[in-house]
């Protein structure tokens, strides 16, 4: 009996397969040999995700191609992600080298479950069919619920991670229900056929509108969007910082990039309904996550409320994509990829003071860079990044989101966006001032933390030099978005 | 009315009373009995609807295997016969009923006012599927085929989803 | 065909909403994530139901997609409760407020 296989291009899903293979060969490796040196775990990983990430650079300099049967488009698109996901996989294995040694927590599974999700997001990336997104998305997602409670003996671990766990798994079920009524009404899961039903409108309207409400607001809770938001500070909060660090980063990404094609490539001829949606939402989850942050006094739990503002800023850049404006969408994924080296740096600086016997809150923060001078300066450059500061990332990030507002005729979301930033500033420069100007309150003990700093390195580095140099990753956002 | 349709109801009305009967259970042990009684009857409605495998696997993974990991973990955590949380406070509980209505009645309003169905017709007919040699034939053939990716990534969140339940649950050093 | 599809589109709206209010509704997390698990089946009915009327076996391959997806969720989510029922006695989220400022 024959079955005849559809055509598959292999090389087009190399990146998932060299993933597939890393977390792989980590299991085999500690199945086989288990007492091997700690070290050979983190370099198994960084190896990997380089091959990868060498695939994908591969895959950029071919045409789109769409593959299995219409399941999968390896474009500039998808590559792009895959290159600000992996970016972030592999600084999140350079930060979290020393507290998974330092509190003796199983490494295999560490990296393992950290590669699975790095490879779900560059499934919901390249994703062309509802279905291979949904489990895009959850193989995403389900990882990172195990990651936030990995601190197993700790309580708020654990409730994180419950939080997280439940309100991921509400919000799937809501975005499967949005993609069972776009699959009733269209009659297909495939996003270029979705696209060419809803061109002819029709007396489908209702359902129609109903799935796009039900798929935005299930990846909605994803990205953080506010009034999705109630589980991201705690989850953020309790998570082992350095998995705050990767998800605070590559999840948003990972979301982000499945909303975008969602919305751009599979209903585009709903812009103008999801539009308005899209502005209410960014308009309050601007506001409410930076007027939360303000009230914090714990700076862990401040950067997940900044998160969550963050996501009201890229939210706008959406909101104003059309055909003729792309700078909308170009600019969501030059701030997500911007975010990837401001944000894991700043988390992971935290990181580096409680490894080295610091905490959290604002007091520890106090003459940092008295006591540790680079630790001090690094969080200083992410959070003047984050701030939006000229001379780093974060400055060219907002300022393309508002740009993009201008030239879609919303001048008024651009300058409310400004303002919403300059208040927001006061959170930031509130730590910048205990950084620089108060005296140390509390001893730093010493363990030596080498690939740390050379993750926190990097990251303050491009949060820099990107900062000046612009332009061309502006260019691969702009490819990206029109492939 | 016809047979298809009275056993349609007869299933919907014991599927809906037991799930409400889900949440309005005291004990949990109630609740996931309560849910198998759901599961079962939506078993029955896959079958009303030709679609036997899939009802064959609801009853052997999701109430064969997966309620019964539930009622594994509702075991574990009986911790003795103290009453257990129930609702939330009555003004949240109010709340949540009213979203819950107000929910109903926008999806069966959507229900009803749209012309749903005009999508793309598919070519796996009653008839075409019978020739390919019935339901199973017909979906494995799909699965392998048309759907192989998915079916691959399905089985990386599979074995991502093993490693970190192990580690989660495990008793260690 | 009979029952007419708006029939299904109505039992699974009706076993959507219930699961929805559970979610909301409830403060033990086995029931929360049973009510996710409502959910869940609601969508599946949905999917067979759009499949039929559409001569797609679509539908069906979607839900087999969609168990997977819950068998794998139910695993990751039990696991998380019995590391969280370890430490604690309670399983009532209300109580769970350690991370609340």
């Amino acid at each position: 009996m024959q079955v005849p296989l559809p055509s598959i291009d292999l090389f087009a899903v190399s990146p998932l397969i060299a993933m597939t293979v890393t977390a792989s060969v980590l299991l085999l490796i500690t199945i086989f040999a288990p007492r091997v040196r700690g070290a050979v775990y983190p370099l198994v990983t960084l190896a990997g995700l380089l091959v990868t990430l060498g695939f994908v650079l591969a895959l950029l300099a071919r045409e789109p191609v769409v593959t299995f049967s219409g399941s999968w488009r390896a474009d500039q698109f998808s590559q792009y992600f895959g290159v600000t996901v992996l970016l972030a996989a592999m600084l999140a294995v350079l930060i979290s080298d020393s507290w998974l040694r330092l509190h003796q927590v199983s490494q295999v599974e560490y990296y393992a479950v950290l590669v699975c999700s790095t490879a779900g997001m560059i499934v919901s990336a390249s994703a062309y069919d509802l279905m291979t997104l949904f489990l895009g998305i959850e193989l995403m997602s389900v990882p990172t619920y195990v990651l936030t409670g990995f601190a197993k003996h700790r309580r708020e671990s654990n409730e994180g991670a419950m939080k997280y766990f439940l309100l991921g798994a509400f919000s799937s079920a809501i975005l499967l229900y949005g993609m069972t009524w776009t699959y009733g009404v269209t009659g297909s899961t495939r996003f270029d056929q979705i696209a060419s039903f809803a061109a002819q409108g029709g007396a489908a309207r209702p359902a129609v509108l109903l799935a796009m409400l039900l798929m935005v607001a299930g990846l909605g809770f994803k990205v953080a969007a506010v009034p999705f938001h109630q589980w991201t500070p705690d989850a953020y909060q309790g998570a082992p910082t350095v998995v705050t660090a990767f998800m605070s980063v590559a999840v948003k990404a990972g979301a982000f990039a499945a909303l975008v094609r969602l919305l751009t490539q599979a209903l585009p001829g709903m812009l103008d309904d999801w539009r308005p949606i899209l502005i209410v939402i960014s308009i309050l989850t601007m506001l409410i996550g930076n007027l939360a942050a303000i009230a914090q006094t714990d700076v862990k739990r401040m950067l997940a409320y900044s998160s969550i503002g963050h996501t009201g800023f890229m939210l706008v850049g959406l909101a104003m994509w059309s055909r003729d404006n792309t700078l909308g969408a170009s600019s969501v994924l030059f701030y997500a990829l911007a975010y990837v080296f401001m944000n894991l740096g700043a988390f992971g600086v935290l990181a580096w003071m409680e490894n080295h016997g610091g905490g959290t809150t604002l007091e520890h923060m106090d003459g940092l860079f008295a006591r540790a001078p680079a630790a001090g300066l690094a969080l200083g450059i992410f959070l003047l990044g984050l701030m939006g500061f000229p001379l780093t990332i974060g400055l060219p990030a907002k300022v393309f989101v508002f740009l993009s507002a201008v030239r879609a005729g919303h001048t008024w979301l651009a300058v409310l966006g400004f303002l919403i930033s300059a208040v927001a500033a006061v959170y930031y420069l509130r730590v910048l001032a205990r950084l620089f100007a108060y005296e140390p309150r509390y001893a730093l003990a010493s363990p030596r933390q080498p690939l740390m700093v050379l993750g926190l390195a990097i990251c303050a580095t491009a949060t820099v030099v990107f900062g000046l140099l612009f332009v061309p990753l502006l260019d691969f956002a702009e490819r990206a978005v029109g492939s | 009315m016809e047979l298809h349709s009275l056993l349609f109801l007869a299933f919907a009305a014991v599927a809906l009373i037991a799930a409400v009967l889900v949440l309005l259970s005291r004990n949990p042990v109630h609740s996931v009995l309560f849910m198998l009684l759901t599961f079962v009857n939506v078993a029955a409605m896959f079958v009303l609807l030709q679609a036997e495998f899939i009802a064959v696997i609801q009853i052997l993974v999701y109430s064969g295997a997966i309620l019964v990991l539930f009622l594994f973990v509702v075991m574990l955590l009986a911790g003795g016969e103290r009453p257990l949380p129930v609702l939330n406070q009555p003004l949240q509980a109010r709340a949540a009923v009213i979203v819950g209505l107000v929910l109903v009645s926008e999806l069966a309003l959507v229900v009803l006012t749209s012309t749903v169905g005009g999508g793309r017709r598919g070519p796996d007919s009653p008839e075409r599927i019978a020739a390919v040699g019935g339901n199973i034939e017909a979906l494995g053939r799909q699965l392998y085929t048309t759907w192989l990716l998915p079916f691959e990534i399905a089985s990386v969140l599979l074995l991502v989803a093993a490693v970190g339940a192990i580690y989660l649950a495990k008793e260690d050093l | 065909m009979s029952p007419p599809l708006e029939w299904y589109l109505i039992f699974s709206a009706l076993l959507f909403s219930i699961g929805v209010v559970g979610v909301l509704v409830r403060r033990h997390v086995l029931i929360i994530f049973m009510s996710v698990e409502l959910m869940l089946n609601a969508c599946n009915v949905a999917l067979v139901a759009f499949g039929r009327h559409l001569d797609s076996l679509t539908g069906q391959n979607f839900v087999v997609f969609v168990i997977t997806v819950a068998a794998a969720e139910a695993a990751v989510g039990l696991g998380i409760i019995l590391a969280l029922a370890r430490h604690k006695d309670t399983v009532d989220v209300s109580e769970m407020d350690i991370l609340k400022q």
